[in-house]
């Protein structure tokens, strides 16, 4: 049974009054096409799970510790690793895994991604899917 | 020179400082466009930041790959009340080129034909394109 | 006064100047700006060009001997290979690897890969102390950011060996399945 721990999407269109307001001692943005802030991670019972979102949205979240990271080393040790908070709860929640070979080929690719992506690990702790999106819904270039 | 004019030098002086930079500030430009051919054939451009602030509120252009080895444009453009979406995936030539297409933060222009193939893609990385 | 006069007319002529020299910079990036797209659109229309010149340049039909794989309007260089021309010159060239004997060498079985080297004794003793490590944190429940320090040390000393992998695996395993926390401090996997 798979368990959703942190499922938050929040469109900057629904806030475009406050941020307006906001904006208003730091840029002068005067519009906007679609921009998307998105935190999601879930995991089931035996381990195996899925994160999705984008960096400016695990950057900008509510809760202070998320964070999300795709990591490489001069050993060639790959994994990704993120922590997120479940909407509501005091603590929060790793999530983790290391890529197979065919995930591992989109790595350079990650390591220097921007906007969204979705990754998705078996029991093992293994990356099995990788989705990168660099669109401009997910970045402020 | 009266105190008086002193303090109106020192304002102007201090004025015509803090708007140098406004007026040296290098060329930047923003701009989104898409259209489709009656077959179904079109072509996007413009830059990702210019997708980003167009006006339009479901206005976006991605390019996507996944590790099954897909690899697709898609965008919106919001005109008024009305979107309109267009997609394409990447021939063998342009997959070659997708790698940049996933870095890039500037100027871009995508061709897709009738079959939704993306077969020309053209990168422009100009400082009037993006922050840097 | 007359020093006054003098000093606002210097103030004047110096702000005209300073206008002159924002409308010229202003003139000058418009004028870049211009010429930076004319070459962009140029860019693009050289390379549409180039695709409808290729296109005017395919052949009805070649014609000519084969017999050297390689029909006559390409061996000019004045069209492009029609499917047929490449089917010619893949048939030539597979038979001239044939007699070759080049075929006959490239058909030989990928040897399998070689097995790893076997471990140092030093590689050995991290292998050993990385394990105890790793049993530590997992039973524990906790791993702080010594702990990933100090297993990421001797994971070092074994770069790129299924061993260190499958010592990062299990602590995986255990953070995934919430039998292991690791501290906020902490940077991530060992």
């Amino acid at each position: 049974m798979t368990k959703y721990l942190s499922l938050k999407s929040l469109s900057l269109k629904s806030l475009s009054p406050v941020v307006a307001l906001a904006a208003l001692g730091i840029a002068s943005v005067a519009s906007a096409g679609l921009q998307l802030r998105t935190v999601s991670c879930a995991k089931s019972t035996d381990g195996s799970g899925r994160c999705f979102g984008n960096f400016i949205g695990f950057r900008e979240d509510a809760a202070a510790t998320s964070s999300a990271s795709f990591r490489d080393d001069l050993a060639g040790n790959r994994s990704f690793y993120a922590r997120a908070t479940v909407p509501g709860a005091t603590t929060d929640t790793v999530y983790t895994c290391i890529p197979d070979a065919t995930v591992s080929s989109l790595w350079e690719q990650a390591l220097s991604s921007r906007g969204f992506f979705d990754v998705r690990w078996d029991a093992n702790g293994i990356c099995t899917y990788l989705k990168l999106t660099n669109g401009s819904l997910n970045t402020n270039y | 020179m009266s105190h008086t004019s002193k303090t109106w030098a020192a304002a102007v002086c201090l004025a015509t400082l803090m708007t140098t930079p406004a007026a040296l500030a290098g060329f930047q430009t923003e701009s989104a466009n898409c259209y489709k051919n009656a077959d179904g054939s079109g072509r996007c451009y413009g830059s990702l930041l210019g997708f980003r602030n167009h006006s339009g509120a479901n206005t976006q252009a991605s390019f996507t790959r996944t590790s099954t080895s897909a690899l697709y444009f898609n965008a919106a453009l919001t005109s008024g009340t009305t979107t309109e979406y267009f997609s394409c995936t990447a021939d063998a030539v342009t997959g070659a080129q997708w790698s940049k297409a996933m870095n890039h933060q500037g100027y871009f222009s995508i061709y897709w034909n009738a079959l939704g193939e993306c077969y020309s893609l053209f990168l422009n990385n100009g400082s009037q394109y993006s922050h840097f | 006064m007359t020093a006054h006069v003098l000093r606002m007319g210097f103030l004047g002529l110096t702000s005209a100047l300073g206008s002159a020299m924002a409308c010229w910079l202003a003139m000058s990036q418009g004028q870049q700006a211009q010429d930076l797209r004319m070459q962009q659109l140029s860019t693009e229309v050289a390379a549409l060009r180039r695709v409808v010149q290729a296109m005017n340049h395919v052949p009805d039909s070649p014609s000519g001997s084969r017999s050297a794989g390689i029909p006559p309007s390409l061996a000019s260089g004045s069209a492009r290979p029609t499917a047929e021309d490449l089917d010619a010159i893949a048939q030539r060239m597979a038979t001239l690897l044939k007699e070759s004997g080049a075929l006959a060498m490239g058909s030989r079985e990928a040897a399998p890969p070689a097995p790893p080297p076997p471990l140092s004794p030093e590689q050995r003793e991290s292998v050993a102390r990385a394990g105890s490590l790793v049993e530590r944190v997992v039973s524990s429940g906790r791993m702080t950011a010594e702990d990933v320090l100090e297993i990421r040390h001797e994971l070092s000393q074994l770069r790129g060996r299924a061993e260190a992998e499958e010592l990062r695996r299990r602590l995986v395993v255990a953070i995934n399945q919430n039998r292991l926390i690791p501290s906020d401090q902490a940077d991530g996997l060992p």
